[in-house]
């Protein structure tokens, strides 16, 4: 009653679309005027981002769309987390056996309740 | 056990197709009209009303030009953005029960129409401009902000619709047998006219109007996630996105004002279908004047973080409260 999805009539209509669409496009390529791939006109619009630039300290990092940016959100968001995490792996064996058990008392404790 | 070829292919097709070529063109008539009508309130004259095809075949006619940075998801995005708003169509309430209603149920509505959002998020990100980036990530934070207050909302008004007596709650065709105005309680009625305020809202963020064009702010991101877009990639995602508004549109009529008027006029089969849509096509261009015209002539851009508050704080409680008072007497 709650719910239901017919996946091949989901796929029917969706190839349905593409094909309009491809459709679409290539009515487009064929009356446009083509298409750029190379030389000045198709770097970057705007924006400051040069391709040829070369920026000192990231030069190991290849492409345009680095991420670094959003890694460094990423990392900076988290950061408490990290640290709490960081300093959980002390690399002394005694503390890892000590987490095992102490999951295994939980698992176990669950299932005492509830199994 | 043979399957009725022209009762379960043929015709679902020949109506999608029906309904593309009637939507595609109607939407961007609507952004010519609305244009023209946000002109004339800032005292311009505006572009003709057939403004949006003209800019469709110009768009398609220029060169395209893909930058030198972007990878192969930046050309396929805009077909696939397009291939979904298509797809969604079978599933849209359109004065009448979706072509697919049986086939599918308002979660497949939902994910295709974030689907959209998602390939355009995809096709931005891999154009390789700091623009489109901050583009993408706003597209994305304000995605999730505005889709579980309409989720609430949605689900909320079908399950109750279901009690009234539906075998289907969650069909897309629920609301043209019973409609929210229906369930009859005092407090009910509160509860519509507050999820109406929330559907409102969810509208002009879905169509990134008013307060909500952050994404491809054009003054400040130079067009944020379309920037890199140009010819006929451009013209493809102009025209999902007209397509996307009226979809959404759509949803907001069939739930609050499904009525139609082929009833009215003793009129059945293929004809009643064509004067409902046609009707519908009216209650959309007269909703989309309130909640789109109207709304970006007179407010400004958002913050993304006043954005993200005001969908939360304000929009997601009231849908919560909407949500209590239309389900109230049947949980107590």
């Amino acid at each position: 009653m709650f719910g239901y999805w017919d996946a091949l009539y989901f796929l029917f209509v969706f190839i349905i679309g593409l094909i309009l669409a491809y459709l679409l496009d290539r009515w487009a390529k064929r009356s446009g005027m083509g298409t750029r791939k190379t030389g000045p006109g198709a770097k970057i619009f705007i924006s400051g981002e040069d391709p040829d630039r070369v920026i000192p300290g990231f030069e190991h990092l290849e492409g345009h769309y680095t991420g670094r940016n959003v890694m460094w959100g990423l990392t900076y968001a988290l950061k408490r987390f990290f640290t709490v995490l960081r300093a959980d792996h002390t690399g002394l064996l005694t503390d890892y056996a000590s987490y095992l058990v102490i999951v295994t008392a939980f698992v176990m404790g669950v299932l005492l309740i509830w199994g | 056990m043979a399957m009725d070829v022209v009762g379960e292919l043929v015709y679902p097709t020949v109506g999608l197709l029906g309904l593309y070529a009637f939507v595609s063109l109607a939407s961007l008539v609507w952004e010519g009209v609305d244009r023209k009508l946000v002109a004339r309130m800032q005292r311009r004259i505006g572009p003709p009303i057939l403004q949006p095809l003209y800019d469709f075949l110009k768009l398609s006619s220029k060169e395209t030009i893909i930058p030198s940075t972007a990878n192969f998801m930046f050309t396929a995005a805009p077909g696939l953005a397009l291939a979904t708003a298509i797809a969604l169509l079978a599933y849209t309430p359109v004065g009448f029960t979706p072509i697919l209603a049986s086939k599918g149920d308002v979660m497949v509505f939902i994910y295709l129409l974030t689907l959209i959002g998602f390939f355009k998020i995809l096709g931005a990100i891999s154009s390789g401009n700091p623009y489109a980036k901050i583009g993408a990530a706003r597209e994305a934070t304000i995605m999730v902000s505005r889709e579980p207050a309409m989720m609430l909302g949605i689900f909320a008004i079908m399950w109750r619709l279901g009690k009234l007596g539906v075998d289907k709650p969650f069909s897309m065709g629920v609301f043209y047998v019973h409609n929210i105005w229906e369930i009859g309680t005092p407090m009910s009625f509160v509860g519509a006219v507050i999820l109406l305020y929330v559907f409102t809202v969810w509208l002009a963020s879905e169509i990134e109007v008013g307060f909500f064009n952050i994404p491809d702010a054009e003054e400040e991101i130079a067009g944020g996630l379309l920037v890199e877009y140009s010819g006929r990639y451009l013209a493809l995602l102009k025209l999902t996105n007209a397509m996307k508004a009226f979809i959404s549109a759509s949803l907001v009529v069939a739930i609050f004002f499904p009525w139609g008027i082929s009833g009215y006029l003793n009129l059945t089969g293929l004809s009643a279908n064509v004067v409902d849509l046609l009707f519908h096509t009216l209650k959309v261009f007269a909703l989309l004047f309130f909640v789109e015209s109207v709304f970006r002539a007179v407010t400004g851009r958002l913050k993304i973080t006043q954005a993200v508050d005001f969908l939360w704080k304000n929009v997601f409680l009231a849908s919560l409260v909407g949500s209590l008072l239309i389900a109230m007497e049947v949980i107590m």
